[in-house]
């Protein structure tokens, strides 16, 4: 029996590379693979038992360790020691630059990630990345054998009905939603002035941006922001939500508005796009890889443009409607069996390959 | 089957789509503004607008549009001309410490470079340098003698010594007086004459002194083998040496008077008396020759400070 080892920074049960590493942990047990999972934090309510790291060496060697990377985390310096074939799963690290001013700290952890990872990828046996876009940053840093799998993300919306507002057009008000961390690499600001263009023609218009405000100074400048467009009773932060409220919001929304800079993969697009959401978006990094003709991508992410551009989505049906079909078909290709099947086929190629 | 929608005409028209909002809606244009303004007022201190360069913005934001009311001309002239003032005020302002700067680097350069060519000066070779090691006969006790009658000073130099001959004349007349010499042998032998001689070079010894710290001294022996520069520094550092009406006396042979192999190898090395006599008169020596009967040495230049 093959015995894997996987890592990551921190296990959260409901965060994306949490879903993810209990998705892989099932898919590795149910191909008879014996798999303990480490990390250095993990939240209470976790379902499954994970390990501290610090514990790893009282554990025999396994035949392959697993490491989800996508920030710095002490588990890195532990895994360049390791004399175990690794594999790095790669969900992407946002550069720090995005992040210099407003969390010092922070940008210095991201920036010295990228540096273990360049460290990790001359140590590591093969590759896994998210998306075309990840491995091109797996394969520049060296990894010669990399295996393009989307994230095994059990998404709680997969089997929900979609949005009411996902056929009717519309002369309706356009009720825009974003969903991710507030984070500066996200352009929040981008998507507060859309907000603020839209106002002129529907005094009405709402934006709603679901996703934890992980930095208090750029959430601050945010609020600052909002107040100073006058435009406080049409945006919501909600902040991190439950599930239940997140779908609530999905379905009552009719346009899913993304001004990002940086994106590995970005599941909130495909959820955007199962819910039947149009999408308007900044075609930068791995967006358009995940949306590809599914959405409306623009090449800037300027108030105007992307103002415009819900604009259309909203009063153009045959286009709202072509591309709610498209982001139902683009969705379609990540369900659960065919990312699962193709996980498989990686775990076998990499076992192989270890052997 | 119905057909598709061109997902990248569409994207074209959107952007002609805003152009034309733009441009037909005066409030966007207005409103593009106010968001860069908000934005840049609600970033905290230490958080650049990565939206565009600061040139950029400076270009953007400097684009005054609004509808000038009536009988706002002389207003609007008034501003421009306080613009225009400031703005010259401002390049003069920039354009004065620019210049500032300027001045105080060339200033400092030039300070490095003097102070580099006195130290390249007093680095200049000294009796130390091989080319002056060619043995030089002692001067006769006919030069010996006519040097201490021209030294009347106590506290003399003989600068440098040979096998002590000058120093023990000068001695004799009862005065205080001090030689150098390079060479060990010679200084060991002037010792055991009981004559005060020290192993240094000429040169080095000059600079070592303190100003005006010698009412004689003696230039001879290895001066007759110095090149220009040495020499030139060594009259320079013996006036700062010499007391005011301080005596000094040069006892050189004339080059030109050299022959054979000596000729050959200290070729353009050492100057005639007379050429002496003209610098110690450059730096305001009160000068005469002074002749003797010694066939080499047969003439003295004395120099007063």
């Amino acid at each position: 029996m093959l015995q894997a080892h996987q890592f990551t920074a921190i296990y959260a049960r409901y965060d994306a590379i949490g879903q993810h590493t209990l998705g892989l942990r099932n898919l590795m047990i149910d191909m008879g693979w014996e798999v303990t999972t480490f990390a250095q934090q993990s939240y209470q309510d976790t379902d499954i038992t994970v390990l501290n790291y610090q514990t790893h060496a009282e554990h025999p060697d396994p035949d392959i360790a697993i490491y989800h990377l996508s920030t710095t985390s002490a588990v890195s310096d532990y895994l360049l020691e390791l004399k175990t074939p690794l594999v790095l799963n790669y969900h992407n690290i946002t550069p720090g630059m995005f992040f210099a001013g407003w969390d010092t700290n922070l940008a210095n952890d991201l920036e010295r990630a990228r540096h273990i990872l360049r460290s990790l990828a001359h140590t590591a046996t093969a590759g896994i990345a998210d998306s075309e876009y990840n491995a091109a940053e797996l394969m520049e840093h060296g990894i010669g054998k990399i295996h393009i799998v989307p994230p095994l993300y059990a998404t709680p919306i997969a089997n929900t009905p979609s949005s009411p507002n996902n056929t009717t057009t519309l002369d309706s008000t356009p009720k825009l939603l974003f969903v991710g961390r507030l984070a500066p690499n996200k352009c929040i600001e981008a998507l507060l002035g859309c907000c603020a263009m839209l106002k002129t023609k529907w005094p009405e218009v709402s934006l709603t941006l679901i996703g934890n405000p992980m930095i208090p100074r750029y959430t601050k400048a945010l609020e600052n922001y909002t107040q100073e467009l006058a435009i406080t009773a049409n945006v919501r932060f909600l902040g991190t939500v439950s599930t239940q409220i997140r779908n609530t919001e999905y379905a009552a929304a009719n346009v899913y508005v993304s001004a990002s800079k940086h994106e590995g993969f970005c599941v909130p697009l495909l959820e955007a796009m199962q819910m039947g959401l149009p999408i308007v978006a900044h075609a930068a990094a791995a967006v358009p890889e995940t949306v590809q003709d599914a959405g409306v991508l623009l090449k800037t992410n300027d108030a105007l443009c992307l103002a415009s551009a819900v604009q259309r989505v909203c009063v153009d049906t045959g286009l709202r409607a072509e591309l709610i079909a498209k982001g139902h078909a683009r969705a379609k290709q990540f369900n659960s069996t065919q990312t699962q099947q193709r996980m498989i086929q990686a775990l076998h190629k990499i076992a192989a390959q270890v052997a | 089957m119905q057909p598709t929608i061109d997902i990248k005409q569409v994207v074209t028209e959107i952007k002609a789509e805003a152009e034309v909002w733009r441009a037909t809606d005066p409030n966007i244009a207005i409103l593009e503004e106010d968001l860069k303004r908000a934005w840049a007022a609600s970033l905290p201190l230490g958080v650049a607008d990565g939206s565009a360069s600061p040139i950029s913005s400076l270009e953007t934001l400097n684009q005054i549009n609004v509808d000038a009311p009536e009988g706002s001309r002389f207003g609007i002239r008034t501003l421009k001309r306080l613009i225009k003032k400031l703005t010259s005020w401002y390049l003069h302002y920039v354009t004065a410490q620019v210049a500032l700067l300027g001045h105080g680097i060339i200033k400092t350069f030039k300070t490095v470079d003097q102070r580099l060519a006195q130290l390249e000066d007093l680095s200049l070779p000294t009796s130390n340098n091989s080319t002056t090691r060619f043995p030089i006969s002692a001067p006769s006790e006919t030069v010996a003698q006519a040097i201490a009658t021209e030294m009347s000073a106590d506290k003399c130099a003989v600068l440098s010594a040979n096998s002590g001959t000058i120093i023990a004349a000068i001695q004799a007349c009862g005065r205080t007086v001090y030689g150098l010499h390079h060479s060990a042998s010679q200084v060991l032998s002037a010792i055991e004459q009981g004559l005060d001689v020290r192993q240094d070079d000429v040169l080095s010894h000059l600079n070592s002194l303190t100003t005006a710290s010698l009412q004689g001294i003696v230039l001879t022996d290895v001066v007759e083998t110095m090149p220009l520069a040495a020499i030139q520094q060594t009259v320079l550092q013996s006036q700062r040496v010499l007391l005011p009406n301080g005596v000094l006396v040069v006892a050189v042979g004339d080059p030109a008077q050299r022959a054979g192999v000596e000729r050959e190898l200290l070729a353009n090395l050492g100057l005639s008396p007379t050429a002496w006599q003209f610098l110690l008169n450059q730096v305001h020596f009160t000068t005469r020759s002074v002749q003797t009967d010694d066939p080499r040495i047969n003439t003295l230049i004395v120099g007063i400070r």
